[in-house]
């Protein structure tokens, strides 16, 4: 009997509204844990190769880990999953919501929706049953208004995961959205949901998964909820929370401005968390928190909008807006539109410079608030240029022929750090599980502060050492990695909790060999999905942009900095070293023997010829 | 005589109380990152760092007149 875990998986087929259960033992959650790991293992084996990922057949996967939802610091997180139909490689992302403790509730530690509904439905589970409800009357409305409606409908009790226009109208950038603010899902998982006609899932539940100590448990949650406001960075951290890395990167030259164009913006003291502070009305965040990093501010129409570093960097500086009221305004609307703020923020910022260069006829200027307002509802209803904007910044640019000012790698655009004169970060953004995201290897700060212009194999192993844990061992518990990363809440106290949730005795260590398996599983089904789509798999795939090796700074305190191509090659092999894939990138067929995926190495072989 | 200015960034400017300071310093003498830090700084050391000139620096670094000193936390990135 597992403790700590549920057990159940549940899996709804919305064409023929079926449901079963799928009970797994205590092997498979000691393998993947939960969260990102069951979903990479879940898409893996139930996935047919080289699908359409909008066929009704991709995989929705929404999923938790042993102690999400119980007390906990940050526990309140679960992953959304797919086959991106923005990069067709792995997609995932995660949300904080009241659904991952009510999924939990409800007896599941994770959900899997396959087939299309014939029209627009939604789904509430609860009590062990699953209602199939008609959302005709939601379909078109945005996530704020429709979580109202269902809120109003079901009850305070309730964790609610949805989309809006965009994920209806399967904008690639669509994400899932909840409380009005929370989203996940940056490679287009709202534009999954979007095609199964799925507006919604609504969970509840009054069960709280057995545990094997629930009075040593929540003795050391409390302590570690203690431990949290004893930190010396947690009083700023509650004024600005991630607000003030704007001001940090501004001080570092990696904040993107101008479409990554340059790495300082000469208006960032108009959107930093000073400012912001000046204006702040309050902070709001994920359940199980106590260290919120929502902070929100009145837009410049008066209505409440959530504000974080990457949205403000990606919607402000990148775009040139320096109105910290109007960036609210984007923001928001980005949120009920349930479009992902980071990759509105580079499609924008693309446009603007492609118009710049005469690639469109479009006048789009930078700064210019109308006509990114305009071209950002383009995107959501898919009109005219915004139409093809919606299919993503790859398959834009090689239609438009700006390939070389398109920053993404994989098809999903970079997050809100310029890398000019950062290669390890550009390393992590190359490597990165999902495409180019900050979620996974965060090596920024500790390379700016060991040195921006070195290309070493330290480097290499810190992107490796970090991609473990944040992108390992926190996506899937699932809980928020901000406490320790913000604060410095040790990482002992996730052992300790994980262990007297589910019984177990483990280290530091097994963990990390968990997440190193993940790590390669996933790539392993990038690789996959690449053989079976005929695109196939190359070491240019985890490149970062052109941009960063072909166009300087040319300004602020790294003036004339660029990558080296040469030399960011030799750091990728590092790279490939430590984690023991090939030159080409692919898992080596030992590495794969050594984490216990015998089985993956097996498929694997029939679609491409593995290095032993 | 001459200047030496150290900024500090976020958790940092609650701890020493500014965000900026100037510090006049003779062109004659010898300092460290270390001799010109606030020694309120020092039981933070693994959660912050410094850049002189915007070059990584440790507490022996020798500081100069007119060099520029920033005192950053380390930040997890969201």
């Amino acid at each position: 009997m597992l403790k700590g875990w549920n057990g159940r998986i549940l899996w709804i087929d919305l064409s023929n509204r079926k449901i079963k259960i799928h009970e797994y033992d205590g092997s498979f959650a000691q393998k993947y844990i939960g969260g990102r790991g069951f979903a990479a293992r879940i898409l893996w084996d139930y996935l047919p190769p080289g699908l359409d990922p909008f066929s009704p057949h991709n995989l929705l996967v929404i999923a938790t880990g042993p102690i999400t939802g119980l007390p906990g610091p940050s526990t309140g997180k679960l992953v959304v999953a797919a086959k991106s139909p923005l990069t067709h490689g792995y997609g995932d992302g995660n949300i904080g919501s009241l659904g991952a403790v009510y999924m939990r509730y409800a007896g599941y530690d994770a959900l899997v929706v396959t087939g299309k509904s014939e029209k627009p439905v939604y789904l509430h589970i609860y009590d062990g049953k699953v209602e199939f409800s008609p959302a005709e009357d939601l379909w078109g409305r945005d996530t704020f208004t429709s979580e109202r409606i269902l809120r109003k409908k079901h009850g305070r009790n309730t964790g609610i995961l949805l989309i809006g226009p965009a994920g209806e109208n399967k904008v690639k950038l669509a994400t899932v959205m909840s409380q009005e603010g929370r989203s996940g899902g940056r490679p287009g998982i709202g534009a999954v949901m979007g095609s199964k006609n799925l507006k919604a899932i609504v969970f509840s539940g009054d069960r709280l998964p057995e545990l094997h100590d629930p009075e040593e448990y929540k003795k050391l949650a409390a302590e570690a909820y203690a431990e949290i406001k004893k930190k010396p960075a947690y009083s700023f951290w509650m004024r600005q929370g991630t607000m003030s890395t704007i001001q940090w990167s501004q001080a570092n030259g990696v904040l993107p401005t101008y479409n990554f164009s340059e790495g300082v913006f000469e208006f960032s003291e108009n959107i930093d968390g000073n400012a912001m502070e000046r204006v702040k009305k309050g902070q709001r965040g994920c359940p199980n928190c106590n260290m919120p990093c929502g902070n929100y501010i009145l837009d410049d129409t008066g209505e409440i909008s959530e504000l974080d570093y990457e949205n403000v960097a990606m919607l402000g500086s990148n775009i040139g807006l320096n109105d910290l009221a109007k960036i609210a305004r984007l923001n928001r609307l980005a949120d009920m539109w349930g479009i992902d703020t980071i990759g509105l923020g580079a499609a924008l910022g693309f446009a603007a410079e492609a118009s710049q260069s005469k690639i469109i006829e479009e006048k789009i200027d930078f700064g210019d608030f109308n006509s990114m307002l305009e071209l950002s509802e383009d995107i959501v209803y898919r009109r005219g240029l915004g139409d093809l904007l919606a299919e993503g910044l790859e398959h834009a640019s090689l239609k438009l022929g700006g390939d070389e000012i398109a920053v993404h790698v994989k098809g999903l655009s970079v997050s809100a750090y310029d890398c000019h004169a950062a290669p390890a970060m550009a390393l992590s953004y190359g490597v990165s599980t999902v495409g180019a995201h900050h979620k996974d290897a965060w090596v920024i700060s500790w390379e700016v502060a060991h040195g921006r212009f070195e290309y070493t194999r330290q480097k290499a192993f810190r992107v490796f050492e970090l991609q473990r844990i944040r992108g390992g061992v926190f996506e899937m518990l699932v809980s928020c990695r901000l406490p320790w990363v913000e604060v410095s809440l040790e990482l002992d106290w996730y052992v300790r909790l994980f262990n007297l949730a589910t019984g177990l005795s483990w280290t530091w260590d097994d963990f990390l060999i968990a997440a190193e398996r993940v790590l390669t599983l996933i790539r392993a089904f990038w690789v996959r999905e690449f053989q079976a789509e005929g695109k196939g798999w190359h070491r240019g795939r985890d490149y970062p942009p052109k941009k960063w090796f072909t166009r300087p700074l040319t300004k602020g305190p790294f003036k004339g900095a660029r990558l080296d191509i040469d030399r960011y090659d030799e750091m990728l092999g590092a790279y490939y070293s430590y984690v023991g894939w090939d030159h080409r990138g692919i898992p080596r067929a030992s590495t794969l023997e050594r984490l216990g995926l015998t089985d993956v190495r097996k498929d694997l072989e029939s679609f491409i010829q593995l290095t032993y | 005589m001459g200047k030496i200015k150290i900024l500090y960034y976020g958790f940092v400017t609650e701890l020493v109380g500014k965000t900026f300071e100037e510090l006049d310093v003779s062109e004659e003498k010898t300092y460290t990152l270390k001799s010109i830090l606030n020694p309120i700084l020092l039981p933070h050391l693994g959660r912050i760092f410094f850049l002189v000139n915007d070059r990584p620096a440790e507490l022996e670094h020798p500081i100069r007149v007119g060099d520029e000193v920033k005192v950053l936390p380390h930040i997890g990135g969201g």
